[in-house]
C-alpha cells in the first residue's frame, strides 16, 4: 500500500456469487484532493464506498485509507473517515439537535457547535423530530453530522441527492472548504455540473469496473467538433490516438479531440466539412463516451 | 460497551420496558389479590375434582398447589408474565443487529470510530438489564400484593394438649377470620423464582440477538423466535402429557423454567436449591436442579451472544433496502 496516499485500493473486488459488483478496482486518491466518483446506478459506486468503510469484505484485493487497511484496521480507517451515505436513515426517536449530540459524542473529535452552525447553514431546524422532517431535511442533518468532525477524508454517496438547487451550492461549498482546509474527498454524485465544480479528479465506473480515471484539469483539452460531411472521414495515423469520431444521422458527424486542438485544425482544414463548431465539451462528453447509449467508434 | 450507545438504547427501549413493566406489576398484584379470594380449604374443593392426571402437568404436587405460596407462586406459570419477560427479551434482542439494519440507521452508526462488538454489546447489555428490572417487577407485584391483601382462614377451635400440641376441634363450627397474607406467605421466598425467571428472559435476549446478528430484516428475526417459543412451548406440554415422548422436554428451554419447583424446594429442602442435576420423583427422570436449569440457561445465552457478537463483527453489512 502507498502509504502517501489518503485511499488505495489495489484489485478491490466484491462478489455476490457469480456476480461481481465490483472488480479489480485499483484506484488512488491523493490527500487533500477531490476525487469525483461518477457511474450509472448499479456501476459500482456504492459498492466501492461500501468497501472501503469496511461494511463489506472484499472477495479478493485491498483498500486502505491513510495506509489503514479497511477490514483489519477498521476503527483506525473510521477515526480517519467521516461518512455521509446515500438516502441517510437517521434516528426517528431523536430530534435534530439530539442526532447532532449522539454524534458528535459517539466521535471522538465530534464537534456539536461545528454541526450546528452547518444545520443554520443549510436552514435546517433542529427542533423538528426525525420522523417528522422531510426527505431532504433528513439529508441536510446527515450532512451536519458528516461535515462536524475533523477526520482527514470525506466520503459522501451523493450528498445533494433530494436537496433544493441552493442547498447543493451550499454543499458543493462545504466540499471545497474541507478540500482547503486540507482534507480529502471522495464525492460520489450523478450530477456532472457539481463534480466538475468542485473535483479535481474523476473516476469513472461501468459495470463494477473502473474503465476511466482522469484529473479535471485534462478537461481543457477536450473538445468536440460537429460538422456536416458527405464523405466517410478517417483521421491521419499520426492523430488516431486522441480523435474518436461518431457518426451521426443526416451526414452530421461529431469529432471528440483529446488532446492540443492546434495538432487537428489542419487536418480538419484538409476535410471537406460544412456548418462546422467547436465547443468545450467538459465533463459530460468524457461520461459519455464510457455511459453514452451512441455507439462509439474510436479510431 | 459505549455509554452514547448504551443512553441511547435506554432510550429507544424506554416505551416498551414501561409498558411491560406496568404491565406486569399489575397483573401481578391483581394475580395474588384473586389468590386472596377464594379460601384454600374451597380452592382444594376444586382441585381435589380434577382428574389425577392433571398433576403431570405441574413440576409441583397438588398438595402445595392448594396453599396461599403454592397458589401465589403459580404466578410465574401465567402466559401473561412468560410472555411480557419472553417479549422484552425478543423485541429488544431483534433490535440489536437486524433490527438497525432494516432501519438503515446502523450505517451511520457503524460508520463513526466505535467497534461494532460496542455496538452490539452496549444493546445486549441494556435489553438484559432490562430483563433483570422486568423480574424484579414481578417480585415488586407480587410482594406488593402480599402486603395489601387480606384472606379469610376457617379456624377451628383448638383443645390444647398438656404436651403443648392442639387439636383442631373440626366437629364443632369454625370461624372465619380476616388475616393480613403477609401472615402466611413472606416474599422473600419468591427469589429462586424470580431468578430462574430472569434467566429464562435472558434466555430469549441472547437467541434473538443471535437471530438479529444474522439476518438483516427485523420481522424475520421476531417471526422466527415467536416461532420457536411456540414450538418449545408445545414441546414442553407434550412431553409431560404422554410418557413415551418425555425424550421432548430435552428439546425445550422451558424445561429449564420451572420457578414454582424452585420455590417449593426453598420452603422444604433449602440445601437442594444448589443442586445442578436432581431426580425428579414424579417424572421418573434425571434432571438439572434449581442451580443446573439456571447455569443452563445463562450458559446457552453467553454462548448465543459470543457466537451472535462472531458473526456481526465478521458479516458483510449491505446497502439498506
Amino acid at each position: 500500500m502507498n502509504r502517501e496516499s489518503a485511499i488505495a485500493t489495489t484489485n478491490l473486488s466484491k462478489g455476490f456469487g457469480d456476480f461481481y459488483a465490483l472488480a479489480d478496482c485499483n484506484l488512488t486518491i491523493e490527500p487533500a484532493t477531490v476525487m469525483g466518483l461518477l457511474g450509472p446506478n448499479g456501476a459500482g459506486k456504492s459498492t466501492l464506498i461500501r468497501l472501503l468503510m469496511g461494511f463489506l469484505t472484499p472477495t479478493r484485493g485491498t483498500a486502505s485509507v491513510h495506509g489503514n487497511d479497511v477490514i483489519r484496521d477498521r476503527l483506525a480507517v473510521h477515526q480517519d473517515v467521516s461518512y455521509l451515505p446515500s438516502s441517510p436513515r437517521l434516528f426517528r426517536t431523536m430530534n435534530g439537535r439530539g442526532v447532532l449530540k449522539f454524534f458528535a459524542q459517539l466521535r471522538g473529535d465530534g464537534d456539536l457547535q461545528l454541526a450546528m452552525k452547518i444545520a443554520r447553514r443549510l436552514d435546517l431546524d433542529l427542533s423538528r423530530w426525525v420522523a417528522f422532517m422531510s426527505t431532504g431535511m433528513r439529508q441536510k442533518l446527515a450532512i451536519a453530522v458528516a461535515f462536524a468532525n475533523r477526520a482527514r477524508v470525506l466520503i459522501l454517496d451523493e450528498p445533494t441527492e433530494n436537496l433544493d438547487p441552493n442547498i447543493r451550492s451550499i454543499v458543493v461549498e462545504l466540499v471545497a472548504e474541507a478540500k482547503t482546509a486540507g482534507r480529502t474527498v471522495l464525492f460520489s454524485s450523478h450530477v456532472l455540473s457539481e463534480v466538475e465544480e468542485v473535483a479535481d479528479r474523476v473516476a469513472i465506473l461501468r459495470a463494477g469496473r473502473l474503465v476511466h480515471e482522469q484529473p479535471m484539469s485534462d478537461l481543457k483539452f477536450y473538445h468536440r467538433i460537429v460538422a456536416r460531411t458527405s464523405q466517410g472521414i478517417a483521421p491521419p495515423e499520426s492523430l488516431r490516438e486522441m480523435i474518436a469520431i461518431r457518426q451521426l444521422e443526416e451526414n452530421r458527424v461529431e469529432i471528440d479531440v483529446e488532446g492540443d486542438l492546434s495538432r487537428v485544425l489542419s487536418w480538419l482544414s484538409s476535410i471537406e466539412l460544412q456548418d462546422m463548431y467547436i465547443e468545450a465539451t467538459g465533463l459530460k462528453a468524457v461520461y459519455d463516451r464510457f455511459h453514452s447509449e451512441t455507439a462509439e467508434v474510436r479510431s | 460497551m459505549n455509554g452514547t450507545l448504551i443512553r441511547k438504547a435506554i432510550r429507544e427501549g424506554l416505551p416498551v420496558f414501561l409498558a411491560c413493566t406496568a404491565g406486569l406489576i399489575s397483573f401481578c398484584i391483581f394475580r395474588v389479590w384473586i389468590v386472596g379470594r377464594l379460601d384454600s380449604a374451597r380452592f382444594k374443593q376444586i382441585v381435589d375434582l380434577l382428574p389425577r392426571e392433571w398433576d403431570r402437568y405441574s413440576s409441583v404436587d397438588f398438595g402445595w398447589m392448594i396453599s396461599y405460596l403454592g397458589r401465589v407462586v403459580m404466578t410465574f406459570d401465567e402466559p401473561m408474565v412468560v410472555m411480557l419477560i419472553a417479549l422484552w427479551g425478543i423485541v429488544r434482542g431483534s433490535d440489536v443487529v437486524s433490527g438497525e439494519l432494516n432501519r438503515g440507521t446502523m450505517e451511520m452508526v457503524l460508520a463513526q470510530p466505535v467497534k461494532r462488538s460496542s455496538v452490539f454489546w452496549s444493546h445486549v447489555f441494556v435489553s438484559l438489564v432490562g430483563t433483570l428490572l422486568l423480574a424484579l417487577a414481578v417480585w415488586l407485584g407480587m410482594s406488593i400484593g402480599v402486603e395489601i391483601t387480606s384472606i379469610r382462614e376457617t379456624v377451628y377451635r383448638e383443645l390444647p394438649l398438656p404436651n403443648g400440641t392442639r387439636i383442631p376441634l373440626t366437629f364443632l363450627k369454625p370461624r372465619e377470620e380476616i388475616v393480613a397474607m403477609n401472615n402466611v406467605i413472606d416474599s422473600r421466598m419468591f427469589w429462586p423464582g424470580i431468578i430462574n425467571a430472569a434467566c429464562m428472559g435472558w434466555f430469549f435476549v441472547g437467541l434473538t440477538s443471535w437471530l438479529s446478528a444474522w439476518d438483516r430484516y427485523r420481522w424475520r428475526t421476531l417471526g422466527i423466535v415467536t416461532g420457536i417459543y411456540f414450538v418449545m412451548a408445545m414441546l414442553k406440554i407434550g412431553g409431560m402429557a404422554v410418557d413415551s415422548l418425555r425424550w421432548l422436554l430435552h428439546f425445550s428451554i422451558f424445561s429449564l423454567y420451572e420457578p414454582e419447583l424452585h420455590i417449593r424446594l426453598l420452603e422444604n429442602t433449602p440445601e437442594k436449591l444448589w443442586e445442578f442435576v436432581r431426580w425428579n420423583e414424579k417424572l421418573k427422570i434425571q434432571e438439572l436442579g434449581p442451580l443446573g436449569c439456571n447455569l443452563a440457561l445463562v450458559g446457552l445465552t453467553i454462548a448465543l451472544l459470543v457466537h451472535g457478537n462472531r458473526m456481526f463483527r465478521r458479516r458483510d453489512l449491505t446497502a439498506p433496502i
